[in-house]
C-alpha cells in the first residue's frame, strides 16, 4: 500500500511541476504531495530505515521527521482545499503546526530512543513523553483531516468525492491510533489497546491512496483534453512568432509556452501576432490567416 | 518612472475571480467621475489598434473595426488601463495620432494611444490587458482549481 502511494503521488509530483510552474493557487497542493512523498521515503519505503536512520544519528530521528513530513503534507493539502472551497483564513487555521514543536519536545524526552525501529512508539508506549509525542501528532492530524472534509462538504462531487471518502478513512485511522495511545497509556486493557492500535497502518494507508488516486484521475480527465484542444496551436502560434521576429525578445514566445497556461498562451501569441501584423502594416499568407482565424474562433467558443 | 505591480491593480480594480468589460467600464467611470464611452470609429488607422481621449465631461475610448473579437476587446482593455494608470497619477504615453483623429479630439484634455511600442508604460497597459482578457474569459466557468 505504501509504495501504491509512493508511485501515485511521484506521478503527481512530476506530472503537475507545469501546472505549479504556470498557475500559483496550484502550489500549495503540490508541495502537499512533495512532503507526502518524503514522509514516505524517511519511513524506509524506497531506501531502508536503518540506513536513513543511521545518517540521522541512529536515535529514530527519521520517525520524528516523518512526523512532521506527513503533518505538512496534510495542512498544505488542507490549504489547497481551503482555497477551492473558498473559505477564509481564521486562527485556527495553523493551530495544527502548534503540535509540531510540542512534537520536537516531547520526542527530545523519550528516554532510550536507539535502536532504529519501525516500532520506535510502539515500543515505548510505557513513557508519557512518547504519548504526548505520538497523541499531539494524531490529534493535530485528526483535527486538519476533519477540517478538510467539512471545507469539502459542498465540493465533494465526482472525483472531489473520493477526496473525502479516502479522508474519512484516514480520520478513522487516526482515531484508531489516538484510541491505542490513550486506553495503552491511561487503562490496564493494553492488549484492546494494540488491537485498535494495528488498524491504523492499513486503514492509513489505504485512505491516503483513495484521495491519491482520486487526485491523480481528476488531474488526468482534466489536463489530456486541455492538452489535446491547445497543444498544437500553442506551439504552432509559438513557432510562428519566432519566425516572423514577432517579439521584441527572441525568448518571449517559449516563455509565455512555458509560464502561461496552453489557453492563455494561445490568447497572448495571437495577441503578439496581431501587434506584428498592425505594427508593421503587413498580412499573412493567406493559409497562414486563416489557421490564425481558426485558433481564434476556438478561442471565442470556450468563451 | 516606478509603476505599480499590476496583478496587484487589476486584483484592487476587479478583486478575485471572474469580471467583463462592462463591470471594469463601470468601475473606472466610478474612479473617474466620468462617463467612459466606447467608440468604433472606421476611419484610417495606419499602425495603430485604439486610442483614447478626455473631454470635459467624458473619456472615449476610440477602437477600429476588428475581426478578431479577442483582439478588439484586447485593444479597448488596453486603453482602459491607460485610463486607471492615469488614475493612480503616473505618467502618460506619448501619443500618435493621425491628422483626422487630432481633429476629433481637438477639445481633448489628455490623449494616449494603443500602438505597440516598447516604453514602461506601454507594457504595463499591455500586461494589464493580458490580465482583464483573463478574467474576461473566465467569466463562463471561473472556479479555482488548486489540485489541476
Amino acid at each position: 500500500m505504501k509504495l501504491l502511494l509512493v508511485a501515485l503521488l511521484t506521478a503527481l509530483c512530476l506530472l503537475r511541476i507545469p501546472s505549479v510552474v504556470k498557475v500559483a493557487e496550484a502550489r500549495a497542493s503540490w508541495v502537499a504531495s512533495v512532503f507526502g512523498l518524503a514522509a514516505l521515503y524517511v519511513l524506509g519505503t524506497v531506501t531502508p530505515l536503518a540506513t536513513i536512520d543511521s545518517y540521522l544519528g541512529g536515535i529514530n530521528v527519521a520517525n520524528l521527521l516523518q512526523a512532521i513530513f506527513a503533518l505538512l503534507a496534510i495542512f498544505f493539502f488542507n490549504d489547497s482545499v481551503r482555497r477551492l472551497a473558498n473559505v477564509a483564513v481564521r486562527w485556527t487555521y495553523y493551530a495544527p503546526l502548534l503540535s509540531i514543536p510540542i512534537m520536537i519536545a516531547s520526542f527530545a524526552l523519550v528516554k532510550d530512543k536507539a535502536p532504529t525501529s519501525a516500532d520506535f512508539i510502539d515500543y515505548r508506549m510505557d513513557q508519557l513523553a512518547i504519548a504526548v509525542y505520538s497523541g499531539s501528532y494524531m490529534l493535530a492530524l485528526l483535527f486538519t483531516v476533519l477540517r478538510i472534509i467539512y471545507m469539502l462538504r459542498h465540493k465533494a462531487r465526482g472525483l472531489y468525492a473520493t477526496f473525502s471518502a479516502g479522508l474519512l478513512v484516514v480520520a478513522a485511522a487516526v482515531s484508531c491510533h489516538l484510541t491505542y495511545v490513550l486506553l495503552f497509556h491511561f487503562s490496564p486493557w493494553h492488549t484492546f489497546a494494540e488491537a485498535i492500535g494495528s488498524w491504523f497502518d492499513r486503514l492509513f494507508y489505504a485512505g491516503l491512496s483513495v484521495t491519491a488516486a482520486g487526485w491523480l484521475i481528476l488531474f488526468l480527465s482534466k489536463q489530456i483534453p486541455k492538452l489535446r484542444l491547445w497543444m498544437i496551436d500553442a506551439l504552432w502560434l509559438t513557432g510562428l512568432r519566432i519566425r516572423v521576429h514577432a517579439d521584441h525578445s527572441r525568448v518571449s514566445p517559449a516563455w509565455d509556452l512555458f509560464n502561461e497556461t496552453l489557453e492563455n498562451g494561445v490568447y497572448k501569441s495571437l495577441i503578439v501576432l496581431h501587434n506584428y501584423q498592425r505594427g508593421n502594416l503587413t498580412a499573412f499568407p493567406e493559409s497562414v490567416q486563416g489557421r490564425i482565424n481558426q485558433i481564434e474562433a476556438k478561442l471565442d467558443a470556450q468563451v | 518612472m516606478s509603476l505599480p505591480p499590476v496583478a496587484e491593480k487589476v486584483q484592487e480594480l476587479c478583486g478575485d475571480g471572474a469580471t467583463s468589460m462592462e463591470e471594469v467600464v463601470d468601475r473606472l467611470t466610478i474612479i473617474c467621475e466620468k462617463p467612459i464611452n466606447l467608440v468604433e470609429y472606421k476611419e484610417s488607422w495606419g499602425a495603430l489598434t485604439a486610442f483614447k481621449a478626455e473631454f470635459e465631461d467624458r473619456i472615449n475610448v476610440y477602437f477600429p473595426p476588428q475581426k478578431s473579437q479577442q483582439y478588439k476587446l484586447h485593444c479597448i482593455y488596453h486603453e482602459l488601463g491607460h485610463i486607471y494608470l492615469e488614475s493612480l497619477r503616473t505618467s502618460l504615453a506619448l501619443p500618435n495620432l493621425s491628422e483626422e483623429m487630432l481633429r476629433e479630439t481637438a477639445d481633448a484634455i489628455s490623449i494616449t494611444c494603443r500602438s505597440v511600442p516598447n516604453h514602461p508604460v506601454e507594457r504595463w497597459v499591455e500586461e494589464f490587458a493580458f490580465e482583464m482578457s483573463k478574467k474576461t474569459r473566465a467569466r463562463s466557468s471561473f472556479e479555482p482549481e488548486p489540485f489541476l
